[in-house]
């Protein structure tokens, strides 16, 4: 999350729209934005168990289950350009790298 | 709350992973009022990303 939201500016100026989520709560997602200075939407108390039903996110499963970081590149027609899952603490999507799959996907929506 | 999992095998929850061209399914969240809301439908018509993360752990 500190990585992104260190370049969310820049991945904003190319006109991608971002926003993130997890299990927590509603105050404490509010305490991170906050604390994180995020200048993007935070969403709380996402269903574990439905999102990785739904989407094939893995999720740390216990007492308290959490989703694993999972990134999604949406296309403007709601589809998927593509999915990046972690299975546990490490593995992200760069913002570097979400922002050379925004300018291919834009590239190829344009010549088609 | 999400309940307690345990014995369900975690293979059990994970579908298929999503690949490129597949529709990204609605997920429901929460905002910063603690309003209820999809938050793919807020997306539509325009290029985003999503990033599910672990929050407190």
């Amino acid at each position: 999350m500190v990585d992104l939201s260190v370049h969310a500016g820049l991945l904003q100026d190319e006109g991608l729209h971002v926003i993130a989520a997890s299990v927590d709560s509603v105050d404490d997602t509010n305490d991170l934005k906050s604390g994180l200075r995020l200048e993007f939407p935070l969403f709380a108390e996402i269903d574990a168990v439905a999102v990785a039903r739904a989407t094939g996110a893995f999720i740390e499963a216990g007492e308290r289950a959490f989703m694993q970081a999972t990134g999604f590149m949406l296309a403007p027609d709601g589809n998927v350009g593509t999915a990046v899952y972690a299975t546990g603490p490490i593995g992200r999507i760069t913002p570097t790298e979400i922002l050379r799959a925004l300018r291919f996907a834009r590239a190829a929506a344009s010549s088609s | 709350m999400t309940p307690l999992i345990e014995p369900i095998r975690r293979s059990q929850l994970m579908n298929e992973r999503l690949s490129p061209g597949d529709a990204m399914p609605a997920i429901m969240g929460k905002d910063s009022d603690g309003n209820e809301v999809d938050l793919v439908a807020s997306l539509a018509g325009r290029f985003a990303f999503v990033q599910l993360f672990r929050g407190h752990w």
